[in-house]
């Protein structure tokens, strides 16, 4: 195909990898309004390095886990809010946002096969949790999702989330104009 | 019952369509308002559906979830882009309390359309201008929100 000699083809190419390697320099942070509305869908709120906590919620989750409920995957038996909604609040709110704000805080800044393994083994841990909740508890029940399945789940939810957290900070002189703007 | 699916699905589009709206340079300041605004709606309206204040009879996700999926994750979020996207930051006072009024009118009357002869939404002990001043507060925390959000990160990028 004349796809392959496209010279746009192979930037746009090499572009995409550096983006999901989290290699963002700063010609790579304008990012166009494609990539824009990716990050709505995957709306997720990255951590600062200044305060996880408070800061750091969660849409993609509660979506994720919506369709989860929705097509019989998981089932919440005991939960805050029982009448408004059949998803655990606590964690999707609280625990899963500020985990996930932990994992990006103390990632280390080495190659890509370095953070992936840091991923791996986070994710297992926070598997493992969950699997122990899951047996010892009403508070989660897995009713057709295995826990590889979890693992995946929250490997690509930990994976967005550092994806869009590096789209963010990827030029950080932009915020010093929109604070002067602000005020 | 068609009507209801008619509008959520026009809300998906035009909150979508709404993106393009946004300068580009400040799609990084409403992105931290949709996120924050959903943090706000998200813990609120499920709070007003468990304590059988409101109650949205048509509704996606309807097994699962209670509270209106599309106006308290896509629509409300957006609009709350759009507020701090345009907001007058160098006019008086005056402008700016009236540029919430604005936005916070802006939200309720479709809210009270949507009463009035559709089956979104119905309320149980609830008025409209406790809808209003809740929409006025969201939008109130949210600005607050993003000017010290960006004011630690500028501290920190220095």
């Amino acid at each position: 195909m004349a796809l392959s000699g496209n010279p746009n083809r192979k930037m746009i190419l090499s572009k995409g990898f550096d983006f999901f390697a989290g290699r963002l320099s700063r010609d790579c942070s304008n990012v166009d309004y494609r990539a824009y509305l990716f990050f709505l869908v995957y709306a997720e709120k990255p951590a600062t390095e200044a305060d996880i906590s408070g800061t750091n919620f969660s849409g993609i989750h509660l979506v994720e886990f919506t369709l989860s409920v929705h097509f019989h995957l998981i089932s919440f038996p005991v939960r805050e809010f029982p009448k408004a909604t059949d998803i655990l609040f606590t964690t999707e709110y609280f625990l899963h946002p500020l985990i996930c704000g932990f994992y990006i805080i103390f990632e280390p800044k080495k190659s890509y096969a370095i953070r992936l393994l840091y991923l791996s083994l986070w994710i297992t841990g926070f598997t493992i949790l969950n699997v122990i909740i899951e047996k010892f508890t009403n508070l989660i029940h897995y009713i057709h999702s295995p826990w590889y399945l979890v693992w995946v789940i929250f490997f690509c939810l930990f994976a967005v989330t550092n994806i869009i957290y590096r789209w963010f900070f990827s030029d950080k002189s932009i915020f010093r104009e929109e604070k002067e703007r602000q005020s | 019952m068609k009507a209801e699916w008619v509008i959520i699905i026009a809300a998906w589009f035009v909150s979508f369509g709404l993106i393009f709206i946004i300068p580009k340079n400040k799609k990084r300041l409403a992105f931290v308002a949709f996120i924050f605004t959903q943090a706000i709606t998200w813990l609120a309206g499920l709070i007003v559906v468990e304590l059988h204040l409101l109650s949205y009879p048509v509704r996606s996700f309807a097994d699962v979830n209670r509270t209106s999926f599309t106006y308290e994750y896509l629509a409300f979020p957006m609009a709350n882009s759009i507020f701090v996207s345009f907001y007058p930051s160098f006019r008086s006072w005056l402008l700016k309390f009236l540029y919430y009024c604005l936005f916070a009118t802006l939200m309720t009357i479709p809210e009270i359309i949507a009463l009035k002869f559709t089956q979104l939404i119905h309320y149980i002990h609830w008025t409209w201008y406790l809808s209003w001043l809740s929409i006025f507060a969201t939008f109130l925390l949210t600005k607050g929100f993003c000017i010290w959000f960006f004011k630690g990160l500028h501290m920190e990028a220095e």
